[in-house]
């Protein structure tokens, strides 16, 4: 085979969604599971990039290019909360920060 | 040449006026920090802001009667003006004034006064009014994140609290999830449809019907994704924290505004664009619906703090309200409308008496904290009387009409047993609220501090009990308003 | 050799996601989703999105992990201690990935029968002329909401991180 499918693509990108789940499962550190959300963000990149190849279409490429705008925005309000929350708390373990639990 | 047109500015006029006030605010609130009493005229700021907006939502309106349109899409096919945006838009317009009104002695309380707070409020409307109004998936998805972003700030706005830091960091990871569940549905629809307009994928998605195994894992995808935004079960997780976290008036907001601007995606996306397949979301909506009347019911049993117990209260809304969308006639979607309508009123008034609880060295936040209100203040304990009176769906007010339309809904679509399992859930709903009103006029008063009445908290208390009432009494001429609205007919 | 680069880069991806997920140290995950945006990156450049495979590495790669790391070493966050999890995660969680994966594979290959195969340079769409172009036309009013949005993020990173005035 020459070519690659872009089916492959596909499901690259289903694997990184899913990795990006299971980071945000099982990881316990704050700022981890922060990453793990980016991760499924890439995932979710890739497939608009390559819907965008299959159609031969520069939308999807835009869509993926406000996605990237987004996370960079959630991203620096996101680390501006962790950081509160840290300044309170010293600790970014995510089963300690449970004062609401009954 | 010029994008947009004259039209197109019509049609983004209120967002585009929200923006404009909020960047206003920040202005103001630099210049204005020697001025004594300043922070007053912030909020008269914002108020103004938000006078205009209803000013040009109003003109927008009138412009679609002149020309006998029942829909106008402009900006590219950005934007649709219909009577769903319309109604959200109202409703979360009504939703920001109180916002307003009730916050300003709130936020003196906290020390936490700015006019960061007003503007990011707008900006969480201008997110919904995008929400409520986009036909095109960017346009939507920006709308949502706008929304969300503003929130999450929103609801760690107490820094120094750490129950608000908490609150803000779980409703941000857990966002910022099902944003990353919805877009894996929209990158998918935008694979099955090659376009991003929802008209498109709406012809797409029934081409390839119900049975196609694509379409399914888009479908899956995105109602998870939404009913997160709702919290509706099992994506409730984050509610009761955040909402028991976030400085109270934000959390009125966020179950009002924010959940009323989420039904409007709802509605969008599913009945209207993915009509053809309800087969595959259907059953997933019925799930939810009994999930949450049973879950927000039975949690809101044990609750003692005040905002957990409406947090689960407004989970089980969300359930009854999901019922409307499932009967999917046009007595289940007028349901969903007057039980929007009744619930943003009822959980508006409800927390802006918790907001009133907040007092200096108080935190007002549990069940006891309600303790003896009939005998210091009666007529505010009456008032809230007869919002948890419309809670549970009591006539002679308000919610007994909401609930009303939604059985009726379920009966004439033969879903005898979803109407049966939520008539016993309002039974059990009525043992919570009776408990607040046990606490109200049962027991002694335990602090004699007076309880933070501001005007603008009064004004809201009143109109919003006042109107619950006269819509359960005379339900006819607000309801023709709605129904005018939002364009499902008489 | 598309085949190739292909395989390299996914490789790259997939470990370093995994690495991501089973390091404890905030940090290496960090370097190891640097790891994956720069693959994609690459792939990206295959799918012949030029503009976004830039964007990825500057913005991606470059400005929002930058801000992770920064934040790392600033909290200087140690290694992670083990904690509980929930029952239903321990038991149920990596067999359900699986199984999306699987399904997801499987729906893929044999629901999308038209997909193309990918050659390098024969989508040429995404160079950044073109992206300007449709961006400040077609997507003129997307392009105005991110402003704001990224008004926002400036706003309530200044409202949390901001020392107590009075």
């Amino acid at each position: 085979m020459h070519h690659v499918p872009l089916s492959w693509y596909l499901i690259l990108s289903a694997i990184l969604f899913a990795l990006g789940i299971a980071g945000f499962i099982y990881r316990k550190n704050i700022i981890t599971v922060f990453m793990s959300i980016e991760l499924m963000l890439n995932a979710v990149n890739l497939s608009f990039v390559a819907f965008a190849y299959q159609l031969r279409q520069v939308d999807g490429q835009i869509y993926a290019f406000f996605v990237m705008v987004v996370a960079a925005a959630e991203a620096a309000v996101g680390l501006a909360i962790i950081l509160t929350v840290f300044k309170n708390r010293k600790t970014l373990q995510i089963d300690e920060i449970d004062s609401m639990k009954l | 040449m010029p994008v947009f047109t004259g039209s197109d500015m019509l049609t983004l006029l209120p967002a585009i006026v929200m923006c404009l006030f909020a960047c206003g605010t920040l202005v103001l609130d630099v210049m204005g920090r020697r001025i004594p009493r300043g922070r007053r005229w912030l909020m008269l700021f914002g108020l103004c802001g938000l006078a205009i907006t209803g000013v040009s939502l109003w003109r927008q309106w009138s412009a679609l009667a002149a020309g006998g349109l029942s829909q106008y899409t402009g900006a590219q096919g950005a934007v649709t003006l219909d009577g769903l945006g319309f109604f959200s838009n109202a409703l979360v317009l009504g939703a920001t004034v109180l916002l307003f009104l009730t916050s300003y002695r709130f936020l003196e309380i906290t020390r936490e006064h700015s006019g960061e707070y007003y503007s990011l409020a707008l900006f969480a409307q201008a997110g919904m009014y995008f929400m409520a109004t986009a036909s095109e998936l960017i346009t939507l998805f920006l709308g949502l994140e706008l929304t969300s972003i503003s929130f999450y700030i929103l609801v760690g706005f107490t820094r120094v609290d750490r129950r608000s830091n908490e609150a803000a960091l779980k409703y941000l990871l857990l966002g910022a999830v099902s944003s990353g569940f919805i877009l894996y549905g929209f990158s998918l629809l935008y694979g099955i449809a090659g376009s991003t307009e929802l008209a498109d994928i709406s012809s797409a998605v029934s081409g390839r019907g119900a049975s196609d195994p694509f379409v399914v894992v888009a479908v899956v995808t995105i109602v998870a994704g939404l009913l997160f935004k709702i919290s509706a079960v099992p994506f409730h997780m984050w509610a009761p924290d955040a909402y028991d976290g976030a400085p109270t008036p934000v959390t009125g907001h966020l179950s009002v505004a924010s959940k009323v601007a989420s039904f409007a995606v709802i509605l969008r996306l599913l009945p209207m664009t993915l009509g053809s397949v309800r087969s595959l979301w259907e059953p997933l909506l019925i799930v939810a619906a009994v999930a949450s009347m049973t879950v927000g019911s039975i949690a809101a049993l044990t609750q003692h703090r005040l905002k957990r117990l409406f947090a689960y209260s407004s989970i089980a809304h969300a359930g009854y309200i999901l019922l409307g969308i499932i009967a999917g006639t046009q007595m289940g979607l007028r349901g969903v409308y007057v039980y929007l309508i009744v619930y943003a009123l009822m959980n508006l008034g409800a927390f802006t008496v918790l907001t009133a609880l907040h007092r200096h060295g108080i935190a007002g936040e549990d069940l006891h904290d309600l303790r003896g209100l009939s005998t210091t203040r009666p007529v505010h304990a009456a008032l809230f009387v007869v919002l948890l009176l419309s809670l549970a769906g009591m006539p002679p007010t308000a919610g007994f009409l909401a609930k009303y339309y939604i059985f009726t809904a379920l009966i004439e679509t033969r879903h005898y047993a979803l109407a049966v399992i939520a008539a016993a859930y309002v039974v059990v709903s009525l043992y919570f609220y009776f408990r607040l009103v046990r606490e109200m006029y049962m027991r002694p008063a335990e602090t004699r501090e007076p309880l933070a009445a501001s005007l603008g908290i009064r004004l809201s208390l009143y109109a919003t009990a006042a109107l619950t009432l006269f819509i359960g009494v005379f339900p006819e001429p607000v309801l023709r308003l709605g129904f005018r609205i939002s364009g499902v007919g008489q | 050799m598309d085949t190739i680069l292909f395989f390299i880069f996914a490789i790259i991806a997939v470990v370093c996601g995994l690495n991501l997920v089973l390091q404890k140290h905030p940090i290496s995950s960090a370097l190891s989703l640097i790891g994956v945006m720069g693959s994609l990156a690459v792939l990206y450049l295959m799918l012949g999105a030029e503009f976004l495979a830039a964007a990825q590495v500057i913005v991606y790669a470059g400005a929002i992990m930058v801000l992770f790391v920064f934040v790392i070493m600033l909290l200087n966050a140690g290694s992670e201690k083990p904690g509980g999890k929930s029952w239903f995660a321990q038991i149920a969680g990596i067999p359900l990935l699986l199984a999306f994966i699987a399904v997801m594979g499987f729906v893929i290959e044999t629901f999308l029968p038209a997909l193309r195969s990918v050659r390098f340079g024969s989508f040429a769409g995404g160079t950044a002329r073109e992206i300007g172009r449709v961006l400040f036309t077609e997507y003129l009013l997307p392009f105005e909401v991110t402003s704001v949005l990224i008004l926002i993020a400036i706003l309530g990173a200044v409202v949390l991180a901001r020392k107590e005035i009075d």
